[in-house]
Formats: C-alpha cells, structure tokens, sequence
C-alpha cells in the first residue's frame, strides 16, 4: 500500500514539475515581451488575448505546427535527444525545491549538492546539440555556452557553500526553517546572494551575459540548427530556467514559502498560502532578471570570463572563508555575518567602478602609440 | 556596479511612463492642424481608374495654396501645359487686318521672294508674327505652318506675340551675368512691374532678356529700343527707366 501511495505521489509530482516548467515558460515569454516593452515606452504584445496573455500559447502552436527538420548530416540519435535532454535540469531541480509547508517532492539531505549537480544538465544537453548538429558554427557557440556556464558554477558553488556554512546543512528545508520569522538569508548574507545571483544569471544564459545566443549578433549559437518544436524546447527551457532559477534563489536567500499568513489556509497538510508567497517572491525576482537584462549592454567573452575567474570567484573564496570564519568563532554569528556581508557588499558596489576605470586606463597606457 | 544601479534605475523609471505606441486602427494620431500629408489620387480598386474627377475643390480650398489639378481626358491627345499656355496666349491675340499682308504675297507672287524676307516684312507690317498671317502665309504659298513657326522661332528677330512700344533687351551672356545682370534684370522687372518675357499692360515696355549682344566691355549691357545702355547698376538702371517711363507716360504694372 505504501508503495501504491509513493508511486502515485511521485507521479504527482512529475505532473507538477512539468506543468510548472511550462507554465512558466509561457507565461515568463509574455511577461518579459510585455516589461521589456514597458520600460522601452512601449505596448508590447497586446492582442492576442486579454492583454496579450495568449501570445506565447499563439508562439506554441506555431512552433508545434512548424516542419520537422533534421539537417541530413547531423547525428539523428543526439540531435533529437539534446532538446529532450535540456528540460531535465528544469523539470529535476524541482525535486528538492519546497514549494510551501507540506508540498515537497523530497526534501534530500544533499540538496544543494543536487541542485549544482542538475543545473549541469544544462551544459551537457546544450554541448549534445551543437555538436550533433553537424555545424561549426553551432559547436563553436555550444563550446562557448559551456565554457560560460562551466566557469560560473564556480562562484554558484562557492556561494552555495556559503550558505551551506551558515545553515549547518544541506538541505533546503532546513534551510528555509532556518529563515522562518523573516530572517531572511538576504538580510545577513547580501554578499552572497549578490555572487550567487550574478551567477545564475549566467548560467541561465540570461543578458548581459547572454553570449550563447546574443540574438542581435550570432546565428543563434549552438541553436542554429535547430527549428520548430526542437527550438521550442531550447527556448522553453531557457524561460522556465528564469523561474526556477529564481524559486532557488527565493528558497535560499529570501525565506522560502515564509510569508504574513502562512498559516491561515492549510489542508491535506499543505500551506495554501505559503505557495502563494513563493510564486510572488519568485516573480518578483524574475522581474528582477528582466530588469537586469534590459538595463545592461552584453559583455564581451574575454570580459564575461574574466568576470568570472578574476572577480567572482576570488569574491567566492574570500566570502566563504569568511562566512565559515563567522560561524566558527563569533558567538552572534547573524550579527556578524550581517556586518560583514553588509561591508563586503558596499565595499564591492562602491569600489567596482573606480578599479575598473584604473585597469582600464593602465591597460590602455601600455597599448603601443599608433601614429596613424 | 554604481554604473549599472544608475542604468537600472533609468530603464524602472520608463516602467510606468506613458507608452508612445499608437493602437492604429481603434487610436489615431492627432495631425497638427497644418500638416498637409501626402498627396495622392486614389485609384478605384474596381475599375482601376483614378478616383478623382479633377473637380480642382482641392485646388481652391488648400490654404498654402500647394495644389494644381492639371486635368486631362484620357480620350484627349496628351496635350502639354507648354503648348495648352501657348495656344491660349495665342486666342488672346488682337484680331489682325490681313489685307496689309497683301503686297507681302504679290511681292511673293512676282519676285518669289524667300521665306525670311516674307517674314521680316510681316513683322514690320503688324510688330510682330501674329497667328493668323503666318496662316495665311501658308496658305497662300504651300509652305506649311510648321516650317513657317520652325524658321520664325529660330531667329531672335522674330517675335510670335506682340510687345510692347520700347523693347528692353537685357543682355545675359556670360560677362554680363557676372557683371550683375540678374540685378538689373530684377530692377526693371520690380520698376516696370510685369516678369521677364512680359508686356506692360498699356503696351509700352516689353522685358526680355538675350543671350549677348557683343557689348561685354561694358557689362552689364542693356538695350531699349536702339538705345544701348552700359556699366549698369541697378540704382542707374532704375534711373534710366523711370525717366523714359515719364517721358513716354507709361504707367507701372
């Protein structure tokens, strides 16, 4: 019997975590189209549906209505399975993410290892299809994809460390127990949150670090062979990412499914309310995303692997020691850590502009002196 | 990063401005109120032809006056405006005494005289080449009225309207022109108050310009009547016209 209630559970569960992977997909295209559009003093798509909520379910049926082409070189095993591949990050990360009191799939002992260990998915499922496409070009764009998100899980993990140091555990419901009565992660570790959140935003290939497919310069990148529901499937992923993404990050630094009245409707042992919470600080945060994307010109490759192995993850290990140092030594350790992160963080957006400048400039002085 | 908190802060501050986009079909700009768009005839999609009817409503009605409806059947000949302003300065034409033309075709008759010579005695005859004789002419000699207007049009001597009593020649050869021939052209049109090409209207001065009259030592030149005038300026030029224009009693316009 037990095992008739698991089976039946874990179906339940498949079924959520793929309705919220394209749930969010679609709604996560319209909302985007519709505040990028805002915030360029424009309408964006209004027409189809009310306020144009049905675009991307418009966008859908004319991918799935689109021809299926498979280039004749291309190796028809990998290039088919790539773009089934890159949904498992999304649909998998979902086991272990609470999406309130009572409705998790699993919480894992591990659960920040798995969750580092899913988002590679993404990496491998983008490195099958560049190179089953059978296109140089799109290889090119999958190796670079790879080696983005490759060097951003750096600073991912370093972060996740941090915050596994400050929870005593890898779990995320312990973790988001750990934030109950709005002690946020945010509040004490923005440090952080603001490593950890740079680098999500490039592994979800998300301006400005959206190199892989940078739409206004490359053909697309290791997409470029893909067309109709195959492209759709890459396209899918990438929004429901932003999402998901994002109910990490809500679950890691921003209290979980903790909010006012999450108590207040509870039945079949689930916090009603609490989901509530969750989809709006999950949302909040892919406004966030939106926001950051249109605000911010795209970098270049040397720049974005610099950002990376230069800053981001020196920042990673310094912050790690240090928020290990706070917990082991310092009796009030959410105070300390608070101060701490707090500095590192205005020292880190006030310093980043000036130091930059002075690189820039001394790079410039030893250029040669071109007397054209 | 202050940098970026600056562009974030800028693309949030356009979050809820006022949107540019226009809803065409059901919001429609509001045109200035002297925007005058674009011209077009619209074509009826039924049987291909233009809509307009050339009412000239249009014409009448446009403030700034940007509209002219040149109409024609397209059962008509295409008839260019050149020819249409020609045709009509010629129905403005003085009826002419044809019997003076008569010793001009017995000299003919008799001595069979050339087509030039003809022409010259028209012209001193009625002062200029008027419609009628040259038709006559044609009739009476077989030389067709083409002819007859090729040769009479290639000769400056020979003029195809009237003019007036004194004819102001203003020479706009190229010494001239950079002696400031424009000015005094400019001066006698502003004094004489009638364009270049014209007639005053009691048939006194007639303005017209010529390509050189070999007098560029004394540029900019000009010539009324068989009296040449040199080393103009406008301001003389305007003395020299309104002395004559006196003597004769001519009035401007």
């Amino acid at each position: 019997m037990d095992l008739v209630i698991d089976i039946l559970r874990a179906l339940l569960f498949v079924v959520i975590a793929y309705a919220v992977v394209f749930v969010a997909a679609l709604v996560n295209i319209v909302f985007e189209r519709r505040f990028l559009a805002f915030m360029q003093d424009r309408l964006g798509p209004n027409r189809t549906g009310p306020q144009g909520l049905l675009q991307s379910v418009a966008d859908a049926f004319k991918m799935m209505g689109k021809e299926d082409f498979r280039p004749s070189l291309a190796d028809p095993v990998l290039f088919t399975l790539a773009p089934v591949m890159v949904m498992i990050g999304a649909v998998a990360i979902q086991v272990v993410l609470p999406y309130t009191g009572g409705l998790v799939a699993r919480d894992l002992d591990v659960g920040l290892i798995y969750i580092v260990a899913i988002t590679g998915f993404t990496t491998l499922a983008i490195l099958t299809g560049g190179w089953a496409s059978h296109n140089k070009y799109s290889l090119v764009g999958a190796l670079r994809a790879a080696g983005q998100m490759i060097s951003y899980e750096v600073p991912m993990i370093l972060a996740l460390l941090a915050v596994a140091a400050v929870a005593g555990s890898l779990s995320l419901g312990d973790l988001v127990a750990l934030q109950d009565g709005y002690r946020w992660l945010v509040l004490y570790a923005p440090f952080t949150f603001l490593i950890f959140y740079i680098a999500s935003i490039a592994e979800l290939n998300r301006g400005p670090f959206d190199l892989p497919e940078s739409e206004s310069e490359l053909v697309a990148g290791y997409g470029s062979e893909y067309s109709g529901m195959r492209f759709g499937m890459f396209f899918l992923n990438e929004y429901a990412g932003m999402t998901i993404m994002s109910m990490v990050v809500a679950t890691l630094f921003f209290g979980g499914w903790h909010g006012p009245g999450e108590d207040a409707l509870v039945f079949w042992g689930v916090h009603w309310v609490g989901l509530l919470w969750f989809v709006l600080k999950a949302y909040v945060l892919v406004f966030a995303l939106v926001w950051v994307r249109l605000s911010l010109p795209r970098l270049q490759v040397d720049q974005l692997m610099a950002f990376a192995w230069k800053v981001l993850i020196p920042l990673g290990l310094v912050n790690l020691l240090a928020t290990a140092a706070v917990m082991l030594w310092v009796p009030r350790w959410r105070l300390g850590l608070a101060v701490f992160s707090w500095l590192a963080l205005l020292a880190f957006v006030g310093l980043f502009d000036p130091l930059l400048k002075r690189r820039l400039r001394r790079q410039r002085e030893r250029l040669p002196v071109v007397n054209a | 990063m202050l940098g970026m908190l600056k562009a974030m802060r800028t693309t949030l501050r356009h979050l809820p401005m006022k949107k540019v986009t226009v809803q065409y079909p059901e919001e429609r700009e509001r045109l200035p109120e002297r925007s005058r768009g674009l011209f077009r005839v619209v074509i009826d999609p039924a049987s291909g032809e233009a809509r307009c009817r050339a009412c000239t409503l249009c014409e009448t009605n446009c403030p700034v006056q940007v509209i002219r409806v040149n109409a024609t059947s397209k059962y008509d000949l295409p008839v260019p405006n050149v020819a249409r302003l020609a045709e009509r300065r010629l129905a403005a034409q003085p009826k002419v005494d044809l019997a003076l033309l008569q010793p001009v075709l017995d000299d003919w008759y008799e001595h069979g005289t050339g087509l030039i010579a003809m022409l010259q005695a028209t012209q001193e005859i009625y002062g200029y080449l008027p419609r009628a004789a040259l038709e006559r002419l044609s009739l009476q000699t077989g030389i067709s009225l083409s002819q007859i207007y090729g040769v009479a049009s290639f000769y400056n001597q020979f003029r195809l309207s009237p003019v007036g009593e004194y004819l102001i020649d203003v020479c706009h050869g190229t010494a001239c022109h950079v002696a400031g021939a424009p000015l005094i052209t400019a001066a006698l049109e502003e004094e004489l108050g009638v364009p270049e090409g014209r007639t005053t209207r009691d048939m006194k001065f007639t303005l017209s310009s010529v390509a050189c009259m070999g007098a560029c030592s004394q540029a900019p030149v000009m010539r009324i009547g068989d009296q040449t005038y040199g080393n103009l300026t406008p301001d003389k030029t305007r003395r020299i016209i309104r002395e004559l224009m006196e003597k004769v009693g001519a009035k401007r316009g």
